[in-house]
């Protein structure tokens, strides 16, 4: 209080185009809200596109002669770059690079001679079901285990449950997604032979690469939907219910989950980039046919269209979902909407 | 500060597993090559593929070669390039961050959008792609990382930076003229290296998790140099043939990361004590319903008007310090449609007392009364069956704009409790308008649905005492209701309470330190210091003819208009509030060391409340003397 006091407020030069938009902002928050979201999202994938397109262009060596190995002619190679394009203007390179990638057409794989289209085709929705089966086990027992921990431990109780529960979600969320995936391709697959180790085959194999994507990310975000919970159970509002005298489970349905939700809901989004980058690895353990295995052998391979394509689609996916959880957020609370 | 880090590591059993762990990671780095070299090269054609045994603890690799001594060996590099890749990151991000943060603000904005975008991204992603343009090896395998760790690490120090030097000793060193150079390492490093540092540590621990992944998808450290994540690729390929290949790489991977996260987490804990465990008070059910258990009262039939009739009230937490009891034993009873004052200074007791009437005490609070009644039933409001009885009592708090869950309509808010009770939506929504409209809230229809934040200040309080009226209270408790609200506001706030006082004929126990606000409302008044009452009566007699030295003191801190050429009165209360607990009160008075007529009785006696020269006191000096024995 004290501190803001002691601001001393600068004066500032009021625009009146400024005052145009604050009173545009106060009459349609959602509009502008909205509009500002999908400007964000339009700018973070053009970045992306000029970003995988100078990534190939600043690698040393040239491209053509990756292709066709040290052996090759100086004219099959000037050949290569002329079919790559790559002798044309810069510019003009970025340009036709951008309008195809936005056609989804990436031109051909180095190393498997097919259209990378008809690779993503096959691969990207692989790596959705994937994302999306993790996303969905996060949630569902990271937001369960974190409110049902805060309950048992309020006020102090249960120190004991309390210690345990912080060191095994602290050594849990320590275990790399990949050395899980290892484990449980080990244990429930070759030992107990409860599920498939490797492949696509339905519902059944889709169980490991789910748990171990999604594991890691449950230690940590139950340890922040608890620790926001606990805020939230000290808040004043909370003590309000209470004294309207409202049953026990009413106040922790309606007011004390909803705002809990709002920190959960941000970390979530936060959590699925780190999600996505854990599908890349384990579809590598599980031999999962997704974008992220695609994205990995080209690596090793210098397939470098495939590359872009993956890093694009990946990234593009990331920053998409997180542009929805911003909208999520905002339905959630529509009062961060007005003072946005 | 190393020596708090020190006892912090040690002093949980978590924190020495932690750093035993890690000192022994760290001897294994450093002799591990040493030791294992040759093992660890040797390749035998005859024992390729082996499982495990007492010469193969963790079998052998498709040379023959022990992966034992070899996940010994990797130790080294493992470890090496977890560090590198954190230093590196650690330089671009730190640098990247406190730069942006001492730039000009628009420049500010503009390099922070692009630091949130590049974080927006998978780590693992954004070192795959450098790894691609640098190809991989271990040098890369670095500098990847380190790059792809970058942008949250300059998100920190920004933050940390800009939190930094928005504070007030900041703002006077620049305002001083220190230099630049100085003001940089001296005021603004110094003061965040700890955190930094704390989070350079963290990144380690993500760093060889990230280094190992790199090298297990075949694009980190390539062959013959190996670290863990190439043996666990390597015994992975091997896994149906024999597991341990993979499980030992891994399980040294596991263990590296989970003694650094337990070293982390315990130096964060020394760092900062409020990770030290959430211990948070709230409202507790166990406490309300030992108490009401606990209340054995017969009926009185004098007691017919009286609204809530609490005796001998008092609140006692226990502490490792010992016992704090800030209400020690008060007497309240309050009569329809009276509206007593509950004055006293901060610290004195007054809210911790209506959070107990209301059975809103923090649970580890021991309340206990040798009477309580409220409406004629035994118990207090909350520790009652009756759920409907209980909503009789409307609590208003002190800060309305915290009061209110942000995340609920107000119209929700308002109607749930009678909802609860029975009432039709219907119903519930039409008696919110109607109380909207008693506390004088313009368009009441249109502003059940905005949220708290919507509207003013004032606007909050009145909803609240509008929300408190939905259950037709008798009493409504009302907690330094003005205090967070500037003077207007508060005048406006005051007669809303007031008209609902008239209309409704609910009582009010209006709890505030503001002698003003008292005398405005209140027909009674009790003046309570240190956790008990020392002075209680008719408003007109407290104000005008205060008995309790305290009571006088309090007045005299009012400035009014048509009192300010009043000099006589006492000075303000001197010396030091006495603290609430029982440790180092003296026998006597509690008011005895601010008191300037105190007596020698007054040292030796604890005052009761006293018939006075007009209601009751608590001061040896001031009872009537017939009283005195």
């Amino acid at each position: 209080m004290a501190e803001e006091a002691a601001v001393v407020s600068r004066p500032t030069q009021q625009l009146s185009s400024r005052a145009g938009w604050s009173d545009i902002k106060a009459r349609h928050p959602w509009l502008v809200f909205l509009l500002s979201r999908v400007a964000r999202l339009v700018v973070v994938c053009a970045l992306l596109l000029v970003g995988t397109f100078l990534m190939v262009r600043l690698m040393p060596g040239d491209p053509a002669r990756r292709i066709l190995g040290l052996q090759a002619t100086p004219e099959a190679v000037e050949l290569t770059r002329h079919r790559l394009g790559l002798d044309r203007p810069q510019f003009e390179q970025l340009w036709s690079y951008c309008w195809n990638a936005l056609h989804l057409d990436f031109g051909e794989s180095f190393s498997q001679g097919v259209p990378v289209r008809e690779l993503i085709a096959e691969r990207f929705p692989k790596t959705v079901e994937l994302a999306a089966a993790a996303t969905m086990v996060l949630l569902i027992v990271g937001f369960g285990v974190g409110t049902l921990m805060a309950v048992l431990t309020r006020d102090g109780r249960r120190p004991r449950l309390d210690a345990t529960y912080g060191t095994s979600m602290g050594a849990l969320s320590a275990v790399p997604d990949f050395v899980l995936a290892a484990l449980f391709a080990v244990v429930f697959g070759l030992y107990l032979k409860w599920f498939p180790v490797a492949g696509d085959n339905g519902l059944s194999s889709l169980t490991l690469p789910t748990l171990a994507v999604a594991i890691p990310g449950i230690g940590f975000l139950s340890r922040v939907v608890r620790a926001e919970a606990l805020d939230v159970l000290s808040q004043n509002y909370v003590r309000t219910a209470r004294a309207k005298r409202l049953t026990g489970r009413r106040i922790y349905i309606r007011h004390v989950m909803p705002n809990a939700a709002y920190g959960g809901v941000t970390l979530a989004g936060v959590s699925f980039a780190s999600l996505v980058g854990g599908t890349v690895v384990v579809e590598q353990v599980f031999n999962w046919p997704g974008m992220g295995s695609a994205l990995t052998s080209a690596v090793v391979n210098r397939d470098y269209p495939v590359v872009q394509a993956g890093v694009l689609l990946l990234g593009a996916t990331v920053v998409i979902v997180n542009t929805l959880v911003d909208v999520l957020l905002a339905i959630v609370d529509p009062g961060a909407l007005r003072e946005n | 500060m190393r020596n708090k880090y020190l006892h912090a590591l040690f002093r949980t059993p978590s924190g020495a597993v932690g750093s035993l762990t890690l000192l022994l990671i760290i001897a294994l780095a450093v002799v591990g090559p040493l030791l294992w070299h040759d093992a660890a090269q040797a390749e035998n054609v005859t024992n390729l593929n082996l499982g495990v045994s007492r010469d193969h603890l963790f079998g052998t690799d498709g040379l023959g070669r022990d992966v034992f001594a070899r996940t010994m060996v990797a130790t080294r590099l493992s470890l090496l390039l977890a560090v590198g890749a954190a230093v590196v990151g650690a330089i671009l991000g730190y640098v990247v961050g406190i730069v942006i943060a001492v730039l000009p603000a628009q420049l500010r904005r503009v390099c922070l959008a692009a630091v949130d975008v590049s974080l927006s991204f998978p780590v693992i992603l954004l070192a795959i792609v450098f790894v691609a343009m640098f190809g991989g090896g271990t040098t890369s395998t670095i500098v990847a990382i380190g790059i792809a760790f970058a942008p949250p690490l300059a998100r920190l120090s920004s933050n940390l930076a800009l939190a930094e030097s928005r504070k007030e000793y900041f703002r006077i060193a620049r305002t001083l003229g220190v230099p630049t150079r100085t003001l940089l390492p001296r005021y603004l490093l110094a003061n965040i290296a700890e955190p930094l540092l704390l989070t350079f540590f963290y990144a380690i621990g993500s760093a060889l998790v990230a280094v190992s992944a790199l090298s297990f998808l075949g694009i980190g450290v390539q062959p013959p140099s190996y670290d863990w994540g190439v043996l666990l690729v390597n015994g992975f390929t091997l896994l149906y043939v024999q597991p341990a290949a993979a499980l030992g790489p891994a399980a040294m991977i596991v263990v590296t990361g989970i003694g650094l996260a337990l070293v982390g987490e315990a130096s964060a804990r020394a760092a900062n004590p409020r990770l030290a465990g959430a211990r948070r008070r709230t409202a507790g059910d166990d406490a309300q319903n030992a108490q009401a258990a606990a209340e054995p009262t017969p009926d009185d039939p004098t007691s017919d008007d009286l609204v809530l009739d609490v005796r001998d009230l008092r609140v006692a937490f226990d502490t490792p310090a010992g016992e704090v009891v800030p209400v020690r034993g008060i007497d309240l009873r309050i009569r329809k449609g009276e509206v007593l004052g509950l004055v006293g200074e901060s610290g004195s007791g007054k809210s911790m007392t209506a959070l107990a009437i209301a059975g809103l005490a923090p649970a580890n609070a021991r309340v206990t009364t040798e009477r309580c009644r409220f409406l004629g039933h035994a118990g207090t409001p909350a520790g009652l069956r009756s759920r409907r009885i209980g909503q009789r009592l409307a609590m208003v708090f002190q800060d309305p704009a915290t009061s209110l869950n942000p995340a609920m309509r107000l119209g929700t808010q308002m109607t749930e409790a009678v909802r609860a009770g029975g009432v039709g939506r219907r119903e519930a929504v039409e008696r919110a308008v109607e109380r909207l409209t008693d506390v004088r809230i313009p368009a009441p229809a249109s502003r059940l649905r905005d949220f708290a934040n919507q509207l003013s200040g004032g606007q909050r309080q009145r909803v609240m005492i509008a929300m408190g009226l939905m259950t037709e209270p008798a009493l409504i408790v009302a907690d330094e209701p003005t205090t967070a609200l500037d003077v207007t506001v508060q005048a406006q706030v005051l007669s809303v309470l007031r008209d609902v006082n008239v209309r409704s004929g609910a009582s009010v126990l209006l709890i505030s330190h503001d002698m003003s606000v008292i005398a405005q409302m209140c027909s009674k008044v009790a003046v309570m210091y240190a956790g008990a009452i020392v002075e209680y009566g008719d408003t007109a007699d407290v104000v005008h003819r205060p008995q309790h030295p305290y009571t006088r003191a309090l007045l005299a801190s009012v400035i009014t208009l048509d009192h300010s050429a009043e000099s006589e009165a006492p000075a303000e209360p001197g010396g030091v509030a006495p603290s609430a607990d029982g440790r180092n009160r003296p026998g006597g008075c509690s008011y005895l060391a601010r008191c300037p007529i105190a007596s020698e009785r007054c040292a030796d006696e604890i005052p009761p409340l006293m018939q006075g020269a007009a209601g009751e006191v608590a001061c040896w000096n001031m009872a009537d003397k017939e009283q005195l024995v």
